[in-house]
């Protein structure tokens, strides 16, 4: 048996009931010792009026008004996730068709990508074909808006000209509009500080 | 998705997942779960209960508006409890709110003001001299704890009336774990002598 008091250290494992064969010459202490028995008894006793404390609630209607003030956050995966079960029908016929339906469009979409992976000359000349046409399309498109905007002469000289000069024609009518918006914001901003 | 019913099993490290997958139910769960607690450590700390309602609220929306940044590595709790104990010794250290009456708020100016800033203790005793006996001792103790330096209350209410590990308590105040135990034998010393009182 210790033949001293207990220190606070070895009091507080006593107060949190900490168990273990190390406490045991402690407890034997304070079975004998009367002062620290007392002792660890006020402890214990400030402990258990401590912890039966009540909680407090707060006034009713707590939760609205966080809430209120809460942005509830939702990460676009899972929004998307939500979107598309959403489309999935409920369980049934309904979703037993969907589901042949569904996996009939992979199965094909999968036979026609095995189908031009084993063509590939053909791809290729397919993909340069299509490249070929949206770039004649944005010519034509961009053409009609100089033509437009410009006149003949401007529209001739983009054919001439090609993609490049597209490309030219487009950063141009940007620039322009992109000086014309900053220059409406600019009096309009100024307008309404002398109203001010 | 699963139901308010199911989520009430959750531990809270679920609960806090699928509230950063956008479910407002989880977030009202998570709120549900701990209003009590944290409106209680923060009633505690600044005893004044409209001001400890709108700090409360202000811990409940910095948590729940930063729950995509939630660590899973620590717990909630101790997250949430470091945030509505800092809100509320930022608030103690502003008002400098050192001593404080048992009977109300020291801001309190009106009869209204004094009855929302005083401690209402509820009993569950059988007998009326064990009532007024249990609700002297337990307003004896409130007044003792409000009268503990800010932080000695926070650990003894983190461990004593939330039943938090020292290591959780170091944590959630960013303090030493030997400060931790200091503290809160500190406290526990001073309380005792605040209450010898009422004891004998």
């Amino acid at each position: 048996m210790l033949e001293r008091h207990l220190f606070p250290d070895e009091l507080e494992l006593l107060i949190d009931g900490e168990e273990g064969p190390s406490l045991a010459p402690l407890r034997a202490h304070t079975d004998e010792c009367p002062a620290c028995r007392d002792l660890l008894a006020v402890e214990q006793e400030l402990v258990e009026l401590l912890e039966h404390l009540p909680h407090t609630a707060p006034t009713g209607g707590f939760p609205e008004r966080v809430m209120s003030q809460v942005q509830v956050f939702e990460p676009w995966h899972v929004a998307a996730r939500d979107s598309l079960r959403k489309l999935v029908p409920p369980p049934g016929p309904w979703r037993t068709l969907a589901s042949i339906g569904v996996a009939g469009a992979v199965a094909s979409v999968s036979a026609l990508v095995l189908w031009v992976a084993l063509r590939f000359d053909m791809a290729l000349y397919v993909g340069q074909l299509v490249v070929e046409r949206a770039q004649g399309a944005l010519i034509a498109g961009v053409g009609s808006v100089v033509r437009a905007a410009l006149g003949e002469s401007a529209a001739a000289a983009l054919q001439t000209g090609g993609a490049p000069s597209a490309l030219l024609a487009l950063a141009g009518i940007g620039s322009a509009l992109l000086v014309a918006t900053l220059g409406l914001r600019g009096l309009v901003a100024v307008a309404r500080r002398r109203r001010s | 998705m699963p139901q308010i019913l199911d989520l009430a099993n959750l531990p809270d490290a679920d609960v806090v997942a699928l509230a950063q997958q956008g479910r407002e139910v989880a977030y009202r769960e998570l709120l549900r779960r701990y209003e009590r607690p944290v409106f209680s450590l923060v009633f505690r700390m600044v005893r004044d209960r409209t001001v400890a309602e709108d700090l409360a609220q202000e811990t409940f929306i910095k948590v729940l508006n930063h729950i995509d940044k939630y660590r899973p590595e620590f717990k909630f709790s101790s997250w949430l409890f470091k945030i509505a104990n800092n809100v509320a010794i930022d608030h103690v250290r502003r008002r400098q709110l050192n001593t404080i009456s048992m009977d109300g708020s020291p801001n309190a100016s009106t009869a209204a003001e004094i009855e929302a800033s005083s401690f209402d203790i509820v009993d569950q005793s059988e007998s009326a001299l064990d009532e007024l006996q249990s609700r002297e001792l337990g307003t004896a103790i409130e007044r003792a704890i409000a009268s503990l330096r800010p932080e000695y209350r926070s650990c003894i209410l983190l461990r004593h009336v939330e039943g938090r590990s020292y290591e959780e308590i170091a944590a959630t105040l960013d303090l030493p774990l030997g400060t931790v135990k200091t503290f809160i034998h500190r406290a526990r010393h001073q309380l005792r002598d605040l209450l010898q009182d009422v004891r004998d």
